[in-house]
This record gives structure tokens, sequence and C-alpha cells, in this order.
């Protein structure tokens, strides 16, 4: 029975330095917002049960890098995801701008079977801070443009819509892993061609 | 010194004459040594002055009757100069008496001095041998390479064509590796660039048996029967590794260095090249400097065999002396028994000792005095067969490295910077923030301070310490807290750098604390991230000490800027280093130790995660393929590279690790790898996902403990995990199991594993750019990856600066781009259209269409644009284009004027340029009307040519911005602005597929541009076959747009000014101003401009593209897609040689 097996859902978190990645899974994992930590060099991960519909399954969230020239280096765990967390900052509008580089990256790198339809989440984290740069509805347009990403807006320091934003995470992530557990039964080759075509998503192609 | 005779006038006031005879007088400057009178501190302070530091002493000749003096020799020291004086009077004087003419004196003494000039400087200016330039002629010629592409060695070797070995010369040169053979009547070339090569190695091979091989992304070479096939590789892996050094940071790239050349030209036998001896030398320096750990300014001046006597354990050790312009090095012949660093500026002298013939072993033997408060022992070389050289050698170095002194520390006191700093240094923070001593740790590291001081007692202190194995069992051991920092200076060579940069990191954090930089905003943002569990940065005194250190940093090193984990290190170093130090043991780690580890794309560490990956292979098979599969070893290594354990492991126990490190260099991290993925070998294999793995090690690695750390941080969870092994195991192991490793296997490693990773990058770059370009639809892809070949061979050709290719604020196609001159011949070959006679004019208007920055260069996206629209857009993008390229600004009437070729005569050109003249005149309102356009655009989202522009401020703000910030205040350049403008807007209507709407805004035409463009059609055409259709639609859509034009005509007065588009309002407002303003001023070629009352002749572009639209010859012709492949392919078969033809500029364009 499927239901029975443990289940592992893959999670990985990007976003330019110091948007709150690391907060936001510290928040969600150990319930505590802290300063007593390092910048996270090369890549980092916590795990989580949950449960979902009485299922209960480990998130393996993993964490990593954000500076620009560590963009390319993470790649090796991107594959085999089963969703992948955007995360901005509201009051860094730069940070805002950077996430279409974020999405296509991983999709070149993770080469999900079907880029179109792969789970994102967009947080958009320190929402606790003044003045905010980014709004709402912002973020909101640009979610819609990508094929209607959910939003969250968080705060990883006063534990704001976290636990809401991963759970959310994990249903997307179990929704996809089982579609690909489905597809795969039904095609058992084929289907590996299909990763050809991928939207052409042009820099310019944020609405601001 | 000697010196070429010269005349001086008078024995000048500055001089005071300390010896004299009859033809020679030895003076030394005023204000040298020890007088210090009024008049030498003035002749001191004027020497720094004019900053023309003349050697203090000098010899003059001159003879009792003459008023002339000759300057014969110069010394920096007295000793060197008597020395000179001694040898006059040895060599000289006696031959002088016998003359009786006194001017036959001067002629013998300057005769003499030449000579001994000649001899000491025997052939160093020496060219290459003539047989040698006739091959390298032959070469370039053979391979149509350009002159300055010169030969560096070239060997007898084969290549194997297939399976057929053929027999011929291998010319290596810098940029390319070339084998010609003829055999039989035919000619095998081979021609690779070293840039392309990606990997290179030696082979033997049953099909290839001893070979050198050589793969690039396109093939494979095999190079066999080589005489020297040693000497021969080493050179490849020399010009190979300068090449990809260059692919990752432009500024390394080759220069010739004379002044090295010079220096090593005595001892080093001849060799066929200028260049071979030049890199020989090179690679010397460079073995030395490692060995050594010196600056990286260090040239290796020469070395000699000889014994060094080491008192604490009364020995004579040979081995070999090495001499640079800072340093005097030892090295034992047998490895690691000893060796000494010797730097000149803790020297007081180097002489000789005197012969004592009861001591054998102190034969030809010279004492070093040391002057250091560390360090007072002399050193004894004896065995020295050239000492005499060596001696002078020393003596001339000692000189310079004495005024440099001096000088630094006058430049370090400059009174202007004694104003009240901002900011005093910080001590080393662990004596800020003691931790709470255990009894027990302080009793520990108070026993191992006493080991250290006896060391100290016996083998000296401080950079010129005897170095043999005692030292480096007590760096195992770990260092003592307070003597950290001294030791890691003087071993890491960090002191010798900092040495000679007095009072350069003070002013660097002036500096950079000013800036404002996207590095600085980086560092903010890590300060609080770097070492939070230490108390000092829980405070404002860490985090501006870490502050400080990394924003010098980066503006010392802006193409490292800020890179994440430096915080971490230099965090750690500043705990136990005070400020300028760990600042200067940064500078070492970034730029030595760990070379482009924090670089724009931290290619160093990729490098270094190969290396390790390799190793893993070769010691640990097995776990090898495991986390391979896992994909484990990008995701370790990084950390554990990039900041030396310290991120992994309680930093307590890391600082061990970083002890060897700058002891022993960067090999002490793989052995630490290797040792901790051996220890969890078994539990690793278990391992089912990389997650689990990852765990497994980041938990081992964290419960590396040290009982001899202060340990006050040894918070709640250092404890209470699982203590796994001690840090002092870890390394013992780690030197026991792979202290096999060398520096030097490590160096040839990466040098393998840099040209791979930087072969990758250069493809990920490709990629990407190609990414961006496929979507403007424009050419497929593989015709767009053999264009950007052709750029990538033009940019690597052109040998001037490549923009990086890794600055994030750029879009990666920006890093690839060529200028007119490229452009020009790719045009030509590439587009239909660049086939005719006005070819050149049309690339010429195309080129300024598409530079949309107007640097002078075209980006790829751009040129790919460019030629796309020519070749493959459709019908109407081509029209649009081609009606576009002769409005002005493109085709201006100054281009169609050109007398010779214009038959239609003065007429049109009078009439051209008075309208023209109007035009420009009246530039400035029509400036203004565009900026009332463009604050309306946004408001008026219905005009499609509006929301045009609203989309050009979007994608491009920086040229908009520019412009927008111009136009305020510069009035004069409004003509720029106005260009800039209509040149946006045409590009954009060119590019845009979507035809009707926005054409209402494209402006009019006049009836000279219409004929020159006319007359390009028919140029066009000419270069296909002749098809008598063609020829007739040409001329009939010709009249019938000359018709078309008479009839605009009329309806020109009356015409609506309210019509949106930028375009119109530029046209109105000419229009109106010729009303309203009719003084004469001469226009830009000072003709005066005459009023106008005549009518204008005009077409549009949608009358323009209606007529030719009609005629179903042009739309064939304009529709028909171009390939570019074939013609890629025939330009490279055609060896373009634009070095030697004299390049056109596009500033005169004739039509
Ligand atoms: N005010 C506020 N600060 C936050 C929040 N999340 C993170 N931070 C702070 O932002 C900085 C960077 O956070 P970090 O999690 O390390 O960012 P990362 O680089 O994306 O992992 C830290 O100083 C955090 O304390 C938040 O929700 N609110
Ligand atoms: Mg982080």
């Amino acid at each position: 029975m499927a239901s029975n097996k443990k289940v592992l859902l893959k999670v990985i978190i990007l976003g330019d330095s110091s948007v709150g990645k690391t907060s936001l899974m510290n928040q969600y994992v150990n319930r505590k917002f802290s300063n007593q930590y390092k910048a996270t060099i090369g890549a980092d991960f916590l795990t989580k049960e949950v449960t979902i519909d009485d299922r209960t399954v480990t998130m393996q969230i993993w964490d990593t890098a954000g500076q620009e020239r560590f963009q390319s280096l993470g790649v090796a765990f991107y594959r085999g995801a089963d969703c992948c967390v955007l995360v901005f900052d509201v009051t860094a509008p730069n940070t805002f701008k950077s996430l279409d580089s974020w999405r296509d990256e991983f999709l070149i790198q993770a080469a999900p079977r079907e880029p179109d339809n792969f789970p994102f989440v967009l947080l958009g984290n320190k929402v606790d801070l003044e003045p905010r740069a980014i709004s709402a509805k912002r973020a909101q347009q640009w979610c819609q443009s990508k094929n209607s990403i959910p939003y969250f807006e968080t705060s990883a320091k006063e534990g704001l819509n976290v636990e809401q934003a991963f759970l959310a995470i994990a249903k997307n992530a179990l929704a996809q892993q089982n579609q690909t557990v489905d597809l795969y039964n039904e095609f058992p080759d084929q289907i590996k061609l299909s990763n050809a075509q991928r939207p052409n998503n042009g820099a310019d192609a944020c609405g601001c | 010194m000697f010196v070429k005779p010269e005349e001086v006038l008078i024995a000048n006031a500055f001089w005071e004459t300390e010896e004299t005879s009859i033809y020679f007088v030895l003076q030394h400057r005023k204000g040298h040594g020890s007088v210090k009178g009024l008049s030498s501190l003035l002749v001191g302070t004027m020497d720094s002055i004019f900053d023309t530091k003349p050697a203090p002493y000098r010899i003059l000749h001159q003879t009792p009757n003459s008023e002339v003096y000759y300057l014969i020799a110069r010394g920096m020291t007295k000793y060197e100069i008597l020395k000179d004086w001694e040898w006059l009077f040895e060599n000289v004087c006696e031959t002088l008496h016998s003359f009786d003419n006194e001017d036959d004196i001067t002629d013998f003494v300057n005769c003499k001095i030449e000579a001994v000039i000649a001899v000491n400087q025997e052939e160093v200016e020496d060219e290459d041998s003539n047989a040698f330039k006739v091959t390298s002629d032959k070469f370039q010629r053979l391979f149509g390479l350009p002159k300055d592409e010169k030969l560096v060695n070239y060997y007898s070797c084969s290549y194997w064509k297939g399976k057929l070995p053929r027999q011929g010369w291998m010319y290596l040169s810098i940029n390319y590796c070339c084998f010609y053979a003829f055999i039989l009547g035919t000619d095998t070339k081979v021609c690779i660039r070293w840039s392309e090569v990606t990997e290179l190695n030696k082979k033997n091979s049953m099909l290839f048996p001893d070979s050198i091989r050589i793969v690039t992304r396109e093939k494979e070479y095999h190079f066999s029967m080589f005489l020297t096939k040693n000497e021969t590789y080493t050179l490849m892996e020399q010009l190979v590794d300068l090449a990809v050094k260059r692919l990752i940071d432009d500024k390394k790239s080759y220069r010739e260095d004379k002044e090295l050349l010079n220096k090593l030209s005595k001892n080093v036998p001849k060799k066929a090249s200028f260049l071979k001896r030049d890199l020989d030398a090179r690679a010397q320096s460079e073995a030395y400097r490692m060995l050594f750990r010196l600056p990286s300014t260090e040239k290796l001046d020469g070395s000699i065999d000889c014994t060094l006597m080491t008192p604490f354990n009364r020995k004579h050790v040979s081995g070999r002396l090495f001499l640079s312009q800072n340093y005097i090095c030892f090295e034992s012949k047998v490895k690691a028994q000893v060796s000494v660093v010797i730097p000149l500026r803790d020297v007081i002298v180097a002489e000789k000792i005197e012969t004592n013939t009861s001591n054998q072993s102190l034969e030809k033997a010279i004492i070093v005095t040391m002057g250091n408060s560390l360090n007072r022992t002399n050193f004894i070389f004896a065995q020295i067969l050239d000492r005499d050289f060596v001696v002078v050698k020393l003596s001339e170095l000692l000189a310079r490295t004495q005024e440099m002194q001096v000088f630094n520390r006058d430049r370090a006191s400059d009174p202007l910077i004694d104003t009240e700093p901002v900011w005093k240094p910080q001590k080393a923070l662990m004596t800020m923030f003691p931790l709470s001593p255990i009894p027990e740790v302080s009793k520990r590291q108070q026993l191992k301070a006493k080991e250290w001081e006896e060391h100290f007692n016996t083998f000296g202190r401080g950079v010129s310490m005897y170095r043999t194995t005692d030292v480096a069992k007590l760096v195992l051991g770990g260092i003592p807290d307070h003597l950290r920092m001294e030791i890691w200076m003087s071993f890491s060579g960090a002191l010798n750098v900092k040495a000679a940069h007095p009072g350069y990191y003070r002013s660097l954090v002036d500096k950079a604390l000013q800036k404002q930089s996207t590095a600085n905003d980086e560092i903010e943002r890590d300060l609080h991230r770097s070492l939070p569990e230490h108390p000092a940065f829980q405070s404002e005194i860490g985090i501006d000490a870490l502050r400080r250190v990394l924003c010098a940093y980066a503006l010392h090193n802006p193409s490292i800027g800020y890179c994440q984990a430096m915080n971490i290190v230099a965090s750690v170093l500043l705990i136990y280093c005070k400020e300028e130090e760990a600042f200067w043991l940064l500078v070492t780690l970034c730029e030595n130790l760990l070379p482009d580890y924090y670089n724009q794309r931290v290619v160093g560490a990729v490098v270094d995660q190969g290396i390790l990956d390799e190793l893993t292979l070769e010691y640990l098979p097995n776990l090898h393929d495991r986390l391979l599969q896992l994909g484990m070893m990008n995701m370790i290594s990084l950390s554990w590279f990039l900041t030396i354990f310290l991120c992994v492991m309680p930093y307590e126990s890391a600082v061990n690790v970083m002890d060897c490190f700058f002891y022993d260099g960067a090999k002490v991290i793989f052995q630490v790898a290797l040792t901790l993925l051996e220890w969890n070998q078994d539990k690793l294999l278990q391992c089912k996902d990389e997650g689990e793995a990852m765990q497994l090690l980041s938990e081992y690695l964290m419960g590396i403990f040290n009982d001899e750390g202060r340990g006050a941080i040894r918070n709640k969870s250092y404890d209470e995990q699982k203590r796994t092994v001690s840090i002092q195991v870890l390394i013992y192991e780690a030197y026991r199991r792979y202290g096999c490793l060398s520096t030097g296997q490590i160096e040839r490693l990466r040098l393998k594993h840099r040209l791979r990773v930087v072969q990758e990058l250069e493809d990920t770059c490709e990629r990407n750019v190609l990414r961006c370009v496929i979507g403007d639809g424009y050419f497929t892809k593989p015709e767009l990856q053999e264009l950007l070949g052709l750029v990538r061979e033009e940019i690597i050709s052109q040998k001037k600066h490549i923009p990086d290719k890794h600055d994030p604020s750029l879009q990666p196609y920006e890093a690839y781009k060529i200028d007119f001159d490229y452009f020009k011949i790719l045009f030509a070959a590439l587009s239909p259209w660049g086939k005719g006679e006005t070819a050149e004019s049309l690339a010429a208007r195309i080129f300024n269409l598409m530079d949309s920055n107007r640097d002078g260069y075209l980006n790829f996206r751009e040129l790919a644009g460019a030629l796309g629209l020519t070749s493959t857009a459709d019908a109407i993008q081509r029209l649009k284009l081609l009606y576009t390229i002769h409005l002005p600004p493109l085709l201006c009437m100054s281009d169609i004027e050109s007398p010779e070729k214009n038959e239609s005569g003065a007429e049109i050109a009078s009439e051209a340029t008075d309208f023209f003249s109007t035009a420009e005149k009246n530039l400035e309102k029509s400036i203004d009307s565009l900026n009332i356009l463009e604050d309306r655009s946004p408001g008026t989202p219905t005009s499609s040519n509006c929301f045009q522009w609203q989309k050009t401020l979007n994608t491009q703000p920086s040229v908009d911005n520019s412009i927008g910030s111009q136009v305020s205040f510069v009035e004069g350049s409004s003509l720029k602005e106005w260009e800039n403008k209509s040149l946006t807007s045409l590009r954009n209507l060119v590019q845009s597929k979507d035809s009707k709407a926005e054409m209402k805004g494209v402006p009019r035409m006049s009836q000279t541009h219409f004929i020159t463009l006319w007359k390009t059609v028919y140029d066009i055409f000419q270069t296909e076959p002749e098809e008598l259709d063609t020829y007739h639609a040409i001329a009939d859509v010709g009249t019938l747009l000359l018709e078309l034009g008479d009839v605009g005509k009329q309806f020109f007065v009356g015409r609506d000014e309210s019509e949106d588009s930028l375009a119109t309002a530029a046209a109105a407002a000419c229009a109106q101003s010729h009303v309203t303003d009719e003084a004469e001023t001469p226009d830009k070629n000072g003709n005066p401009s005459t009023p106008r009352t005549e009518i204008q002749w005009y077409i549009t572009v949608e009358q323009f593209l209606a007529s030719i639209l009609n005629a179903q010859p042009l739309v064939d012709y304009f529709s028909k897609r171009s390939s570019i492949s074939d013609n890629i392919k025939l330009l490279k078969g055609r060896k373009i040689n634009r070095y030697n033809s004299i390049v056109e500029v596009p500033a005169t364009v004739k039509v």
C-alpha cells in the first residue's frame, strides 16, 4: 500500500542572500528565530515530519547560499525536488527582481518533467518590517503570470504565516510526487523526452 | 657598479668628497650617512621631494688639467663603491701612469669602463637567433597568423592522422599549438588555439604509443615521437595554463617580462627563443615563490650551490642558495632537512668571511648579519664557488632594500595622516574578549608555549627561523593562541607582503568605508552571520573590525570583491590576530593559498572540488562511486574548502587545521578531507540518500573537539553533542595517511582541473547566451552556435580586454561583443545585403541602428538581430529595416552629398542641405516635443506607438536614464539625444513583428533619401542572378513611389499636427519653425541656409511597403531565408587576415 510507505518530500528554498531563507526554515522546523547562526555556505538542510490528510510525510528542506556567485553551484541537489520555494524580502526590491532568474535557473538545473506545472511557492518575507517596497498586489501579479503560483506573506521573526506556508508547500510537493508517480506508471519510458520545450521567459517579463 | 662614463660639469655642491687620487674622486651625497648637519638634512629632503633617489656614492674621473669630470661608477653602499675604487687601483691606475697625454688617459679610462660594463651585461639584450627568426616567420606564414603571434619553440614530432603517423614539426606559440608536415606532395596542417583546449595529457596506448594528447570540443589530437617529450609537454602545459588563466581573469594575460629575463639570462643556458627563456624564467620564479611562500612580485635572480651552517646541530648542510630582490633563501638537498627564508629588510650586512685555513668547511663563506629584533642569529653560507659575484649581488640588493625602507618610512609617516584618525586598528579580539579560563586548558597552553619558547631559542624566531621538521611537529600539535598570529604571519608569507606595503591598509580602509558598493552592502548583511557564537561578534567592536577588513579587501581586489565565506574566515583571523595582520593573512589566503577561490564564479573552489573527486577515486574507489551517485561531492566540498572547515567544525577545532594550512598550504585541506571520508566510509556506503549522508557528515564534523581550546565556546550544544574525534588525532592521522600528497602534486592537479572547469564555465556561458538570443527567432540554435563560435574566436584573437563573462549585472550575451571592423566582415560574408557596392555603408548604418548603448560595439544579441533582419526576418521586417536605414539620423545629408557619386548634381544636394539645416536648427524644439510625448505616453495606452516607447523605457533603463539626465543640463548635446531617441524608436519599429499600427509614427522620407534608398535596392539586386522580372519590378515600383511622393506635396501644408507620434512631432516641429524662425544661421557644414518656400516631396513607410509588397518578385526576394551556416563555413575556410589589411573607419560613409 502506497500510503504506508514512508514518503520523503524534497523541498528547495531559493532566493537572494539574506532574504531570510535560513530563518524561515529554522522558524518552521525549530520554532525559533535566532541570531546565532552563520551565513549558509554551500548547502544545508533540515527535516520535519508533517501530517497531510492523515499521511505522515518527512519534509527535507534544503537551504542554499544566496550570493549570486553560488547560484550555479548548488545545482547538484536540485534534482529530484518535489517543490521549490522562492523567497524575497518585501522591503528589498532587488530581491523581488531576481525571482525570475532563480526560477529559470531552477527549471534548467532540476529539469523537471513538466516545467510548466512544477510546483513553486512564493514567500514574501519580513512583513514585520517597514517600509515595504513590494506590495502584495505586485507579488500576486507576478505569481499570476507564472501559472498561478501560491503566494504567502511571512515573517520568520514573528513566526507569522510560516506554518501555513510550509503546509501549502508540503501539499504541493506531495501532489507533485503523486502525479509524477502516476505518470510514471502510465507511461513507463516515453515520457522522458518531454522536457525539451520549456517556456521562454525573458528577463523583461516582470509586470512592473 | 660601473656606469657608462658621462660628463659632469662640476663636482657639485650636493656631494662631499671622501677620497681622492690623481685621476679619481670618490664622493658621497650630502645627507647620506651619519652626518646630520643642516645642509645634509636639506639634501635629504630635496631628494625625497624630487623622488630622484640618486645612488648615494659615486666615483668621478678627472685629469689634473681638465675641467671636465666623468662619472664612471655609482654605488648604493659604501661597501660597493669601495670595491669599484679598489678595482680601479688594481686594474687601471698602474697603466695610467704610462700615458703622457691626458686625453689618452681619459680615453683609456672610458674605454676600460665601457668594456667592463659590456662584459657584465653580456648579451642581455640579445634577440632571437637568426635561424629561429626564419622559422618564426615561416610559422606565421604557414598558418596565416599575425606578426605578433610569436613562436615560442618548435619540436620535431609526428602527428597521428587517423592511424598513420606523419613526421613533421610542432610549433608552439603563445596562443596556438600548430603542426605542419609535408610528405609526398601533400601537406598536413593542424592549428589548435590553446584557449580551445579542454584536455591535455600524456598517453601511452597501443594505438598511440608514448604520445601527447590534446582534446578540444571538436576533436582529439595525438602527437608522438618527440625527442624531448617532457620538455615539450611542460611547455605545452605552461602555455595552456596561461590561456586558461586568461579566460578566468583577463589581467593575468601574458606579457613579456624583460626584467625577469635579464635576471636569469646570465645563469640559464641559451635556449632557442626569447619567449621560451622568458617562460622558463617565469616557471622558475613561480616555483621559487611557492617553495618559500614569497609575495607574487618576487622574481628569482639566480641560485647557487652552497652549504649552510646549522648551529642547532653544528653541521654544514649542503643545499642551494636563492637570491631575489628582497630575499635570500636556502633549501637543503635532502628534502625537508632545513630551509631558511631571510628577508633582506632584516639584514644589516652580508660579507665575506676571510678564509681560515684550519676550517675547511668555512671555505668561501659569507656571513649574513641580522638586525631583526626577533632573530639576531647570523647565517653562514659556505662553499660558494662564485662567492665574489654573490657578495656583489647581495650588497646591491641590500643597498636597494635599505633605501626602499627609508623611502617607505618617509611615506608612512606622512604628517597629513596624523589628523585625528576616525578609527584605530583593533587588537586581537581574544585579548579584548578573554574567554573564561579553564584551568586544565590554560595549563596545557602554558606547556605548549614553553615548548615553542625552547624551539625559538634553538632555531631562531620569525620568518628567518631555521625551518626543520621540528617546527612542523610543533605546528601539527596546534599553535598556542598567543603565538598564532606570529607563526601564521611568518609561515604563510603574509608578513612579507605586509612589510612591503606600509600604510596601505589604513588608506584602504579610509577609502573603502567612504564607498558605496554592492560589495559593501553584501558585507553589511553578513557581518552578524560570521561567528555569532563568539562574544566579540556580539559586540560592535568585533563587527566594526570585521567590516573594515572585508571592505578593505573588497577595494583591494575588486575582481573578488566580497564572497560569502570570507566573512567567516576573516572573523576567525580577527580573533587571533591584530586587525592589519588579519587583513594581510586574508590577502595571502585569497591570492596565494587558495587562488581564484572567491572570485565571481568561485572557480578555484570548483577546481579543488574536482581534485578531491579525483583523489577520492584514487584512494577510496568504492566510496567514490557512492558519492558520485549521491551527487555529494559538490555539496560537501564547497563548505569545507571555502571556509577551511571553519563553518562545519567548531571553530576552535578547525583553527588547528588553519595552523597547518598556513604552514603547509592547501594540501592540508585535501589530507583532512580524505581522512574524514575514509573514517566515515562504511557509514556513507550505507546511506540511502544524499540527505542522510549530509547529516551523517555534518554531525560527525560538529563533534570534532579540541581539549586545548579555550573552550568557553563550548556551550551546551557543544558538550551535548556526541564527541567524535579530537582535532589533534584527526590532523595527525591526516598527515600519517595522506602526508604523501605534495604541494607540487596539488598544483599539477589544479592545472589539469582548471582547464576542465574553465571550459565548462565557458560552455555554460555560451548556453546561456544562446538561451537568451534564440527567443528573438532570427536563427536556429546550430546557426547561432556557429555564429557565436566566430565571435568567440574574434574576441580571443583581438587580445583586447575581454569583458567579464560573469558580471552578474550584465546579460550573458553582453560579454560577447564585436566592433565595427569585424561586423563589416561578418556582414559582407553572411548577409545577402553584404555583397554590393553599398554594402559597407549599409553595414555602418545597420551597426549604428543596432548598437543600442552606443558604445561602438554590437553585443551578440544585437549582432544576431542585425544579421537576422537582413537574412531571415519576414519581408515586412526587412523592408522596414531598409526604409529605416535610409532615414536620418542614420543616413545623413553629408553622406549623400559626396560629390563624386551624385549624378543628379547640385540640385538635390542643395535641396537636401536645406531640409537638413532647418531640421537641425530646430532640434531643440523637436526635443521638447519629444519630451511631451514621453510624458504623455504612459497615460495613453491606446496608442501602440506610445506603448512601444514605454517598453523601451523599461527594458533599457540605463540608456534612458542617461539621456534623461543629459537633457536637463547639456544643451549642446541635444543633437546626440535626439539621435539616440529616434534611433531607439526606429530600432523598436524594425524589431517589432506586428506591423501596421505603429507605422504611423515613422518619419516620412525625403526625395533625396528615397533616391539613395532606391539605389541601394538596385545594388542589392545586382548581386543576384539577373532576372528580367525583378528588374522590371524594381523600375516600376521606383517610378510609382516617385509619383506618390509628388502627390504627397499637396497635402503637406494641411497636415494635422496632433498626430500622436514621436516622429510626426519632430517633423511638425521642423515645419512649424520654418515658418516662424527664418533667421539665416549657417548649418553645421558652414553653408548658409536658405529659407524654404517650396513644399516637400515625401513618401511614407506605408506607401513604401504597400508598393513593394505588390510586386511579387520583390516580395519573393525579401522573403527568401538565406542560410548563414554555409556562409560561415566559407568564411572559416577563407582565413580572414584582418591584421594585415588596413581597416577603414565607418566615420565617412559613401553612397
Ligand atoms: N525583521 C525580520 N528580519 C528577518 C526575518 N527573517 C530573517 N531576518 C533577518 O534577515 C537576516 C538574514 O536572514 P537569513 O535567514 O540568514 O537569510 P538567508 O541568507 O536568506 O538565509 C538575518 O539578520 C535575519 O535575522 C523576518 O521575518 N523579519
Ligand atoms: Mg542562509
